[in-house]
């Protein structure tokens, strides 16, 4: 049983993981594309968001803390409706693998492998994101507990330097309040992760006081994005739209850094990092989904009916860094409605449900 | 061979194993029979450009060529082409070479004082576009034709360690307030003015200052490798005398010397080093001389608030300087001058005067040529955001605003 279970601090560092992730590279630069520094709203108003999001995950939890969200979902929604809930949550979890796949892909290929395909980079992501996605949950947690302190360390180093080089003040005020709507709009779908805590909920080891750890994790992972984005938006001001890959490019800005060759490549092993163990997590909650679809098939099937679709959508449908922008913008935020919608909404009508029978 | 197959056996069920042999197999191998890159590859360390005859561009490349030999000089060529575009020119460069061009090391991009007559960016747009190259790529306009600058380049490398990144990174660091990299210039371009400073290295036949070299002339002329044809030898300078021109709309309007470059220094308060000097001073000690002060350090505040409608900026200069050089009509005891560690305060008085007198002329210099190098509009957005948009819309031309501000300069002199 222990097995199958990851520890509230592992839930913890897996959330960090997620949020902190898919928006340290393009999302900063489309933000200040769209609203200019006041893209930087966005942020706050979308983490509000997501900060609901968990603060629903805590008061769930806390009222059925050894029954699964699908179990919940069957209950009081019907065995129909459980289908389809977790069918759009597998579509869901499987659009933000391709968008967070491409983004690297394309930032990697851009700098880089200028000329291999995606098959290479296939290879090098595919397995290794197949097989944490089979493991157990203790094994994920323990990985993320791994790289945690890593990506702390990296993370420190690149925020200190880059901060250290920022120079002259942004531009301010030149964004509506319209354009911070329309930002927050199109980029909503870089938020609402945390929805997969209610895929794992029943994965989860927790005890009273263990929703401080989520505030702290989820608390780190917002302060570190909004550290990314002030220290992009300090080192390139006018021309933050032009770089398109925030964390890489403020390290890019460090002039004074003596012999050591070109210090952005560490931003790239926290890239690196980063990608595979939110792409781990996400498949994870794919294959858990998927499971909750077709309870009778082994996970396996999962996975490769996973790597079936994603493949086909990589190659045929989203390639380019243009597509991939396009997706994310005019796409993607439809799916939002279900991590910020369907979830709470469902997540809320089951608490109200329990009020009322424990008044009854 | 029972414990290898055990191996296998227990190997074959790590499916990392099993992808680490299919990249090894797949990709590892078909690796080592490829070409080396600098086969592949004609890397590039300079870019020129210079605006072609029928409205093409003529570019030429500072291409490294792998040599095998005994001692540690690297052999460059320069590799001229003329396209309709730089992307077109490049490709046709490559063709020359027999070798795709590689941008990745292009530390350099030198462009014709022409191509600043008109929009530059134009020029500018593949190689910004352009993923390989970074934007802080260094800029350098010269006088002369870029190619030419490229080969007085080529030949300083060879015959001296004086190498051109040096010089620049050396100005950017000293001389400029600003970088003149495609990322400040860029910076410049998308600020309110649109305005940028670009770096500014002349090349001459005649000059007696600057780093003189033997460089092929332009005889050559036409494309392809500057080696297969005759070139007569002449003596080129370049000279890197502090000069750089201001940009608006990525177009020149103003050459400005090493003087006015000192001056918009003291305004901006960004660099390490320079010197000040007043003339005709007279006190207790000193009798219509010239005194040479070096800064050691400057600190400039700016703050910025609004009466009646209109924008003032309060700066505050604060100056470290060390009087370093003391020259007198009538020789000056020089037990008296080696005695001084603390300015009179006269010379405080002139060096005030100097430095306000400095500023004044850096920001007329702006103003004439409704250049915001100094980020003015920046500072009045920032900390008075609704007067500034009122301010503005008061004015005929925006561009002109740097007209309708008052600038109040307090400096404050420490001998250190």
């Amino acid at each position: 049983m222990k097995d199958k279970t990851m520890n509230a601090w592992q839930a913890g560092i897996c959330l960090f993981i997620i949020i902190f992730a898919n928006k340290i590279l393009l999302l900063p630069s489309l933000l200040y594309d769209i609203a200019s520094i006041e893209g930087a709203w966005a942020y706050f108003i979308s983490f509000a968001f997501e900060l609901g999001l968990i603060t629903l995950f805590v008061f769930v939890k806390r009222k059925y803390n050894y029954v699964s969200f699908a179990e919940l979902v069957r209950k009081k929604l019907g065995v129909i409706t459980l289908k389809i809930f977790y069918l759009l949550l597998a579509l869901f979890f499987l659009c933000k693998l391709v968008l967070i796949y491409n983004v690297t892909y394309i930032f990697f290929k851009d700098l880089i492998y200028k000329d291999s395909g995606t098959l290479l980079f296939i290879i090098s992501f595919l397995p290794i994101i197949n097989y944490l996605a089979l493991s157990s949950m203790r094994v994920i947690g323990r990985t993320m507990q791994l790289f945690f302190p890593i990506i702390l360390l990296i993370f420190i180093f690149c925020t200190t330097t880059s901060l250290i080089s920022v120079g002259e003040a942004p531009l301010l005020f030149q964004g509506s309040a319209l354009n911070v709507f329309l930002a927050t709009i199109k980029h909503i779908s870089a938020f609402g992760d945390s929805i997969f805590l209610f895929v794992f909920m029943d994965k989860i080891e927790y005890k009273k006081a263990d929703g401080k750890k989520f505030y702290l994790m989820s608390g780190l992972a917002i302060l570190f994005v909004l550290l990314t984005m002030f220290a992009f938006y300090f080192s390139y001001t006018y021309t933050s739209f032009m770089h398109p890959y925030a964390i890489f490019e403020t390290m890019g800005n460090i002039k004074d850094y003596g012999g050591l060759g070109r210090i952005d490549s560490v931003a790239v092993i926290l890239v690196i990092i980063l990608t595979y163990l939110q792409m781990g997590i996400y498949l994870k909650a794919f294959v858990v989904s998927f499971k909750e679809i077709f309870p009778k098939l082994s996970p396996v099937y999962g996975v490769v009916t996973f790597d079936f679709l994603f493949v086909i959508i990589i190659s045929l449908i989203v390639r380019t860094l243009e597509k991939t922008v396009f997706y994310a913008e005019s796409v993607l935020p439809y799916f939002s409605l279900i991590s910020f919608v369907l979830v709470p909404l469902s997540a809320i009508t089951f608490l109200i449900l329990k009020r009322k029978r424990s008044d009854e | 061979m029972n414990k290898f197959k055990l191996f296998l056996k227990k190997a074959f069920k790590v499916p990392m194993f099993i992808v680490f042999l299919f990249i090894i197999i797949f990709y590892g191998f078909p690796s080592l029979g490829r070409d080396a890159e600098v086969d592949e590859f004609a890397i590039v360390t300079a870019i020129g450009l210079d605006k072609g005859e029928t409205e093409n561009v003529d570019v030429s490349l500072l291409t490294f060529v792998p040599v095998a030999q005994q001692n540690f000089a690297e052999k460059y060529k320069v590799v001229k082409a003329s396209g309709k575009s730089v992307l077109e020119a490049i490709d046709f460069a490559g063709l020359y070479l027999g070798r795709e061009v590689g941008l990745n090391h292009v530390k350099t991009v030198v462009i014709n004082e022409e191509c600043f007559n008109e929009n530059a960016s134009v020029e500018m747009d593949y190689l910004t576009r352009n993923k390989s190259l970074a934007l802080s790529t260094s800029i350098i306009c010269t006088d002369a034709k870029a190619s030419e600058f490229l080969e007085t380049v080529q030949k300083m490398d060879t015959e001296s360690s004086i190498k051109v990144d040096d010089i620049i990174a050396f100005n950017n660091k000293y001389i400029y307030s600003n970088e003149s990299t495609f990322e400040s210039f860029y910076k410049g371009l998308y600020s309110k003015t649109k305005s940028s400073l670009v770096s500014y290295l002349s090349l001459s036949e005649d000059s007696d200052e600057g780093v003189t070299v033997s460089a092929s002339g332009e005889a050559s002329g036409g494309s392809g490798d500057t080696a297969t044809k005759a070139s007569e030898e002449t003596k080129k300078t370049l000279l890197n005398d502090g000069k750089a021109i201001l940009c608006k709309n990525a177009q020149k309007v103003a050459l400005l010397d090493n003087v006015d470059m000192q001056k918009l220094n003291l305004a901006t308060g960004e660099f390490d080093s320079g010197t000040i000097v007043i003339e005709n001073f007279t006190d207790e000690i000193f009798h219509n001389a010239r005194l040479t002060f070096d800064i050691q350090n400057i600190k400039v505040k700016r703050k910025a608030q609004f009466k009646n409608g209109y924008p003032v900026i309060n700066m505050s200069v604060d100056l470290y300087v060390k009087l370093l050089e003391a020259k007198e009509e009538n020789n000056i005891d020089i037990k008296e001058n080696i005695d001084l560690k603390n300015i009179s305060k006269e010379a405080i008085i002139a060096l005030e005067g100097k430095v306000k007198s400095s500023i004044a002329d850096a920001i007329s210099l702006l103003r004439e040529n409704k250049c915001d190098i100094l980020k003015i509009y920046t500072l009045l957005n920032n900390s008075h955001p609704n007067e500034t948009r009122k301010f503005m819309k008061t004015l005929a031309d925006e561009q002109d605003f740097l007209n309708y501000v008052t600038f109040k300069v307090s400096p404050s002199i420490y001998s250190v």
